[in-house]
């Protein structure tokens, strides 16, 4: 049987996510309050002043855990729905994917060995640009922190969500497909909310984003692993 | 009847995922076992119409709260407290770095492509 301290924590854990997703609509989704990071960071709080351990509470929340196997899957539904466009502009997109999942992960591989970063901080944040149920899968796969992913995740698509498109505006690609798929190849799910307060156009091309570099992420990231003899 | 079709759905997603996962074991991929479901289903959905109807409710259904998914992962990050604060500084470069430059790249190579005509229809 589940004890009674662990189920306590799920209920807390799915009311918070709720209310502060009440709080986040209430502001018109200004991205630093965006709920998932709010939760986090309240439990931890909890958790640490009434000296809770981790697997008390991950015993309970496991069961939202378990979820994210079946919602990676459904991201395929999304893509779907945006066939049309996937295959009209297949170039352009199957180019900036790649290159941007390329750079995505070497980039974050560079940095972090300039200023200094462990190995397991190099493993667990390389996929910090893909959506965070595939990124803890990919970390999970190369042996980094899958906690360390999930906040880096989150972390990088608040930071793209408040300075991406306005960093954007200083370089001269200008149209909102390249824009937008820009911002999904960068920060994900967050980044794609952030475009569709924008329009409707720069939402679509990031959204097609996080699905494709999910995918692309996943099959490149082992394969730069094993090259780099990490 | 919405809420049957529905757990039929979460089924065929589950099934999906084990599918992934059977073939990232079975064939010693690195590949994580849901990703690759999800491309299965993305190929499925164009050989089998009805799948569509079946799995869009359920599948936004999931998509919406996704985000509740990975609190629990996340929370996790309590562990590792001190391994933060000692690597604050590059952990917060990788950040602001990367992502600037994944987004440059992004945008320019999306842009370097000349896009196909639609000339045709």
């Amino acid at each position: 049987m589940i004890e009674w301290s662990s189920l306590f924590w799920l209920a807390l854990t799915i009311l918070l996510f709720q209310v502060f997703t009440w709080i986040f609509h209430y502001f018109k989704r200004f991205p630093l309050l965006q709920p998932v990071a709010l939760s986090i960071a309240l439990l931890v709080v909890c958790l640490l002043m009434f000296k809770v351990e981790y697997n008390t509470y991950f015993e309970g929340s496991r069961l939202l855990h378990y979820l994210l196997g079946p919602s990676t899957v459904a991201l395929a539904i999304p893509l779907y729905e945006k066939r049309a466009k996937l295959f009209s502009l297949w170039k352009p997109l199957a180019f900036s994917l790649f290159m941007g999942s390329l750079f995505g992960i070497l980039s974050a591989l560079a940095v972090g060995k300039i200023f200094g970063a462990s190995l397991l901080v190099l493993k667990s944040v390389a996929a910090k640009s893909v959506t965070t149920p595939i990124a803890i899968g990919i970390t999970d796969k190369v042996g980094g922190d899958i906690s360390l992913t999930a906040v880096m995740v989150i972390a990088t698509g608040i930071f793209g969500a408040i300075a991406g498109l306005t960093f954007l505006r200083y370089f001269p690609f200008k149209d909102e497909e390249a824009q937008g798929f820009a911002m999904g190849m960068a920060c994900h799910g967050i980044g794609t909310a952030r475009c569709f307060q924008e329009s409707v156009e720069l939402g679509t091309f990031a959204g097609l984003a996080i699905g494709l570099n999910g995918l692309t992420t996943a099959l490149l990231l082992p394969l730069i692993f094993r090259l780099l003899g990490l | 009847m919405k809420y049957l079709s529905s757990l039929l759905g979460l089924l065929i997603l589950v099934c999906f995922q084990l599918l992934g996962e059977a073939c990232t074991k079975f064939f010693k991929l690195p590949l994580p076992g849901p990703v690759l479901g999800m491309f299965f289903l993305f190929l499925s959905l164009f050989a089998i119409k009805p799948l569509y109807n079946l799995l869009s409710f359920p599948s936004h259904f999931l998509l919406r709260r996704m985000s509740l998914f990975f609190i629990p992962a996340g929370v996790g990050i309590m562990t590792l407290l001190d391994r933060i604060q000692a690597e604050l500084l590059p952990l917060l470069s990788i950040l602001i770095l990367s992502t600037l430059i994944t987004l440059v790249v992004s945008s320019y190579a999306f842009h370097v492509i000349p896009k196909k005509e639609k000339a045709h229809d």
